[in-house]
């Protein structure tokens, strides 16, 4: 009690306290202004107005009245309802206006004023109502405030230089209420001026020292804006995403999902799908009582496929679809999936998302799609049964649907990549008669023309010309119809019917006398009828093209005035030729016709044994021409022809000069195997040429393995197989690199085994060397050569035969020696085969070829054992005489020789010229057993 | 308005109050009794006060710790403005004693020292040291408010050490419970990030690394590192196109450091390659 009566003063003051303090916080009308109050400081305007309203109606007399009437008043400014704010404003000012000293609102009530001037445009007015302001109430707490709102209309005003000058005060004093506003309105003064730095260096400024999460977040919304007009994405972002309202309610968590789903929708433009992800994932997981929480989980699992995390994605969509009863969000997710995968190739996964799809959403808004895009998946994986059956239900289930005339060109695409071509034109034929009006039956329409020109060559092909042919004549569409009708000619031809050629190209020309391809045309006219040996009427046809005033670059000329000379040729018009070819050379000098001209003229001279002449036209070639594809060959012909023409000195340099220039082809090494040959046989000089070539092999170290398969081949035909074999290198394809080398090398490596007599590997040698030589057309005669001569020393003679035989009709061969020897093995297999009719021959021309004393005598005393062979004892024993007469001291002839010449004459029953020719034989051989 | 009246009401009542139990602890049992005098913890479970007459013992079912109140420490004000200062070592002696003198009682100032200690240990490198502290007050004190500095500081400490799949299991429980703050959620992250990187998963690691960057960018004290570790994760995992957003992201943000400098040699790198 002592206690109560000594504090009664403080426990009155408490308890009234207390009292005022519980009484008040439970009042209806507290709840309502607090209600009203919070709700316009959170700024949701729209909401507050009428709580505003109500609580100012009310409870005029409640004492949070002048709050709930500057708050009513800022709302009404907000929504632009200036005349509303202002009455609001005067209520205020009039109510409270006597008790500015206590009542904070007034001052602001009265800054209010100048911010409704402002909005109006009432710049001035503003301007001097903060200026009255200021001058009456100069310890105004508001007074920052009122500098503000001085600022903000002479910015409006466009006076930033003032502005600016209040302003500056206020921003750099940390501690004032209105430090982050001065701040920002500076901010907006740089932007106005296009000042961006000055803005971007402002708002960084605010960011860093604004202790208001809000100010801080609005710095950052307007740093962000500025950085993304300036088009830094990537510095705008890194502020959006620095952006967070604080708090758990449900406002900050709507304006944090927003940000954050903003955020991750620029990553995925970005093309930042891990970003993107987690951005969309934290709206769904963080702020899943958002609105945008599904979406956001939608997007969430789209964009983790993106990133490529497909696995994780699919689960949380299978967990979407587990717990939420609408999946209709989710409903694209698997064909998205699809899409994806198909991107990247994995048709597997495609087809498995997309029948996956069907089956979950099967009359989804997304099944026609996912449907249509299951058969390109099949196509595309190149599984064609399933394709077909796809995209034939898919026509079948969504016949209106606008995508099933394309998935017919996609099925036709799959026939024609199959070759399946007849059922590719049928399904574009249906697709043009089923959908006549739709744009994919006008590409069906082309794509069918270009079926049959596709059809038509793949026949062309396979050798079926006649029905590529009919394929042909089908196109009618004026893009190909040239090509197409060009093609039947050329199909015509070669199928061997040359006068239906002939009647194509003339038909091609008639309906397109201006097509490009009328001169091709023409050419081949001229082909055909050289095909169909009417040379005469070629002749006219290719005289026609010279004659046809096409311009004189064109390709076709040359080759037809070329052309002109071969028919001449046919024709046996050999001066005619020479004339056309000159003509060639004269009309088209820089042609590469004009080379052939030059070739085929050295071959006339050499066939009308005008050599030296035939060697300077093979020089000019080589020097106009010293690319041509005739120029080794032609190198290598110059030298030859001078030996012909007995001139070894010249020969031996021209031969010389082509292995320099060619040294790396067959014709090369050949020339030097030439040079070789009359270094020995026409100078008896080998070793000069060894040391020759060995010098050679030094100045020319990347040519040494050639140079030496040169000199094995020079021994080889000395005779000398023991050093040939020493000196030929190893032959293989990744040392010698040039086939007409190696075949020619092979060829004289079975030569080589020939002379050690493995004529087993001779054979096999020689085999090689002929597959290789047929088609570079050198060294043939040499592998032939060693092929038969290898068959002919195992005494297979047919075989031998047919090679000596073929050696002899297709080759030229070079060297008169081997070429005797190759006409005498002949002769001797026919002998051997008890054919006797053309020994004879083949043993004069051997003679004829003069190639030394030995080969006339083998050739001798082998045309008398023919004559002895076939009875005719009489020629036989006029050969042996003769044999015995000029050859009888070679031993290896003149022994048979009289040997043959005593049978002989016994047989003619002439026995003392038997044993005169056996006496002489006995002095000349007393050693030879008879 | 309203509330600076309740403010100033709440405001005068405790200065009351104050005034009334000035000078010494008060004890208040179940039962409603009272003694004033000096609490402490006498043994596991039992709590002792000293009044002026006697020294009585009481277990801990028998008091109602809401209601009794602990004189402050007087050097409070000073031990919580040094650790504002970040003047660590000072203030470790302070709240040393403090954690004698409230030693293991469920009140506040108990934890306030438990808090004090840990965080001052921790600042410090003490790592061992501060863990267990910091442990007991979350142990302790579910609720403390100061969960999220020490939470923050556990996730530092226990990956200073050798962390594991436990530490891994409870990083992942607060970046999944939704009352973790920003602030830990994003370090949970953080150590997830560096758990993975430890145990060579480097695109878990990534993931964690990313979740910081966007979902907890205002947690400005890890951006620069986060930034710098996305772009060289992003770079070892082939995307030169992120890789090269975060290196230009830190040569904007923070120039003329250490990381800016790192940067712009790996984006020259990167370049390099891009246009060879």
């Amino acid at each position: 009690m002592i206690f109560i009566k000594q504090n009664i003063k403080i426990l009155l003051i408490i308890s009234t306290l207390f009292f005022s303090f519980y009484s008040n916080a439970e009042t209806k009308s507290d709840k309502l202004i607090e209600q009203a109050l919070s709700t316009a400081q959170r700024g949701d305007t729209q909401d507050a107005i009428p709580l505003l309203e109500q609580a100012e109606k009310k409870h005029p007399f409640h004492s949070a009245n002048s709050e709930i009437l500057f708050q009513l008043s800022s709302a009404y400014i907000d929504i632009g309802q200036y005349d509303k704010a202002d009455a609001v404003l005067k209520i205020l000012l009039k109510r409270y206006g006597k008790y500015a000293d206590r009542i904070a609102r007034v001052d602001s009530a009265i800054i209010a004023q100048a911010r409704i001037m402002t909005a109006k445009g009432k710049h001035n007015e503003a301007i001097q109502h903060i200026k009255n302001f200021l001058k009456s109430n100069p310890g105004s707490k508001e007074k920052d405030s009122a500098y503000f709102q001085l600022a903000a209309a002479y910015i409006e005003k466009g006076d930033y230089e003032d502005a600016k000058k209040l302003l500056k005060p206020v921003a750099a004093n940390e501690k004032s209420p209105m430090h982050d506003g001065a701040i920002y309105l500076m901010a907006n003064i740089a932007a106005k001026q296009k000042n961006y730095k000055e803005t971007e260096k402002l708002m960084a400024l605010l960011v860093k020292t604004s202790k208001s999460r809000n100010a801080k977040n609005s710095a950052l919304f307007k740093l962000g804006d500025i950085y993304r007009q300036n088009g830094n994405l990537i510095k705008a972002i890194d502020q959006y995403r620095r952006i967070k309202a604080k708090g758990n309610d449900p406002e900050a968590k709507k304006l944090n999902a927003g940000i954050l789903f903003e955020i991750a929708q620029t990553y995925e433009k970005l093309g930042h799908p891990l970003e993107a992800h987690i951005g969309f994932d934290g709206v769904a997981r963080l702020y899943y009582d958002t609105e945008l929480s599904t979406e956001a989980w939608h997007r969430a699992i789209l964009s983790d496929a993106d990133f490529g995390n497909f696995d994780r994605a699919e689960k949380s969509y299978l967990d979407f679809l587990k717990k939420n009863s609408d999946k209709k969000p989710v409903n694209d997710v698997r064909l998205y999936f699809a899409q994806q995968l198909f991107e990247r190739k994995d048709y597997s996964n495609t087809i498995y998302n997309l029948k996956k799809g069907l089956k979950e959403f099967p009359d989804g808004i997304h099944a026609e799609t996912t449907f249509n895009l299951l058969g390109i998946t099949y196509l595309t994986a190149k599984q064609f049964t399933e394709a077909e059956h796809a995209l034939k239900e898919f026509a079948k289930k969504f016949p209106d649907s606008e995508l099933v005339p394309l998935s017919y060109i996609y099925l036709s695409e799959s026939f024609i990549e199959q070759e399946y071509y007849n059922r590719a034109i049928t399904v574009l034929e249906n697709l043009i008669n089923d959908f006549p009006y739709s744009d994919e039956a006008k590409e069906a329409a082309n794509r069918v023309q270009e079926v049959y020109m596709i059809y038509a060559d793949y026949l062309t092909c396979t050798n079926r010309f006649l029905a590529a042919i009919e394929q042909y004549r089908k196109i009618t569409a004026t893009n190909i119809i040239e090509n197409a009708a060009f093609l039947i000619g050329d199909a015509y031809m070669q199928e061997g019917q040359f006068d239906n050629a002939s009647t194509a190209f003339m038909d091609f020309i008639g309906r397109f006398p201006e097509s490009e391809l009328a001169p091709q045309a023409k050419f081949s006219i001229g082909e055909a009828q050289m095909q169909a040996e009417k040379y005469a009427e070629a002749e006219e046809t290719f005289n026609s093209i010279v004659s046809g005033g096409l311009a004189e670059t064109n390709p076709v000329l040359p080759y037809a005035q070329l052309q002109i000379a071969f028919c001449k040729y046919y024709m046996d018009d050999v001066d005619g030729m020479s004339n056309a070819l000159a003509k060639v050379i004269k009309k088209y000098p820089v042609s590469n016709e004009a080379g052939d001209a030059y070739y085929w003229i050295g071959y006339l001279l050499r066939s009308a044994t005008e050599y030296k002449q035939a060697a300077e036209t093979y020089d000019n070639l080589i020097e106009n021409f010293p690319n041509h594809n005739y120029a080794a060959e032609a190198a290598y012909l110059a030298g030859e022809s001078y030996a012909l023409d007995n001139n070894f000195a010249k020969a031996l340099e021209a031969l010389k000069l082509a292995f320099n220039k060619f040294s790396y082809s067959g014709y090369g090494v050949y020339s030097l195997v030439r040079a070789g040959d009359i270094y020995n046989q026409k100078f008896n000089q080998l070793d000069t040429f060894l040391t020759e070539a060995d010098k050679l092999s030094t100045e020319k170290p990347n040519a040494k393995i050639f140079i030496d398969i040169a000199k094995a081949g020079v021994l080889m035909h000395a005779n000398k197989p023991a050093e040939a074999a020493a000196v030929m290198p190893e032959l293989t394809i990744e040392k010698i690199k040039y086939n007409d080398v190696l075949g020619y090398a092979l060829a004289l490596q079975a030569g080589i085994f020939n002379e050690k007599k493995e004529y087993q590997k001779a054979v096999v040698t020689a085999e090689q060397a002929e597959n290789i030589c047929l088609h570079s057309n050198i060294g043939l005669d040499e592998a032939l050569f060693q092929h038969a001569r290898a068959l002919f020393l195992q005494n297979d003679y047919e075989s031998a035969e047919q090679f000596y035989a073929k050696l002899l009709s297709e080759c030229v061969v070079p060297d008169n020696y081997v070429n005797a020897v190759a006409l005498l093995d002949q002769a001797e297999c026919l002998m051997k085969l008890e054919d006797f009719d053309k020994v004879i021959n083949l043993c004069d021309q051997a003679i004829r070829l003069r190639s030394g004393a030995e080969i006339s005598a083998r050739a001798v005393v082998l045309k008398g054992e023919n004559m002895y062979n076939s009875n005719e004892y009489k020629k036989a024993a006029q050969y042996f005489q003769r044999a015995t007469i000029l050859y009888g001291k070679i031993e290896k002839y003149g022994i048979p020789a009289f040997e043959g010449l005593i049978k002989s004459y016994e047989k003619l029953g002439l026995p003392e010229q038997a044993a005169e020719a056996r006496k002489k034989f006995t002095e000349l051989y007393p050693k030879v057993q008879k | 308005m309203i509330n600076k009246i309740k403010i100033f009401s709440g405001f005068a009542v405790l200065v009351l109050f104050t005034v009334i139990i000035a000078g010494a602890d008060t004890l208040v049992l179940k039962s409603g009794k009272k003694y004033k005098g000096t609490i402490s913890r006498s043994a596991p479970g039992k709590v002792a006060i000293r009044t002026r007459q006697a020294k009585m013992e009481f277990d801990d079912s028998k008091v109602s710790f809401k209601l009794t109140k602990m004189t402050p420490p007087k050097n409070a004000e000073k031990a919580f403005k040094l650790i504002k200062d970040k003047k660590y070592a000072q203030a470790e002696p302070l709240f040393s004693k403090w954690l004698k003198r409230y030693n293991n009682l469920p009140v506040t100032w108990f934890e306030r020292s438990l808090y004090g200690v840990g965080v001052c240990l921790a600042n410090q490198g003490k790592t061992k040291e501060a863990a267990p502290i910091l442990q007991k007050l979350l142990d302790e004190f579910p609720k403390t408010r100061y969960r999220n500095e020490a939470e923050y500081w556990l996730i530092e400490l226990q990956l200073s050490g050798s962390p594991g799949p436990e530490l891994e299991k409870k990083l992942k429980d607060l970046v999944e419970n939704s009352q973790t703050s920003d602030r830990i959620r994003a370090k949970a992250h953080q150590g997830l990030a560096k758990y993975y990187e430890s145990i060579n998963q480097p695109e878990k690691a990534l993931e964690e690394y990313v979740s910081i960057i966007v979902l907890h960018g205002d947690v400005d004290e890890l951006q620069e590192s986060t930034q710098a570790r996305c772009a060289d994760l992003f770079l070892q995992a082939g995307r030169t196109n992120e890789a090269t957003f975060y290196y230009k992201q830190i040569i904007e943000a923070y120039p003329n450091t250490g990381s800016a400098k790192s940067a712009e040699k790996k984006l020259l790198s990167i370049n390099n390659v891009k246009g060879e």
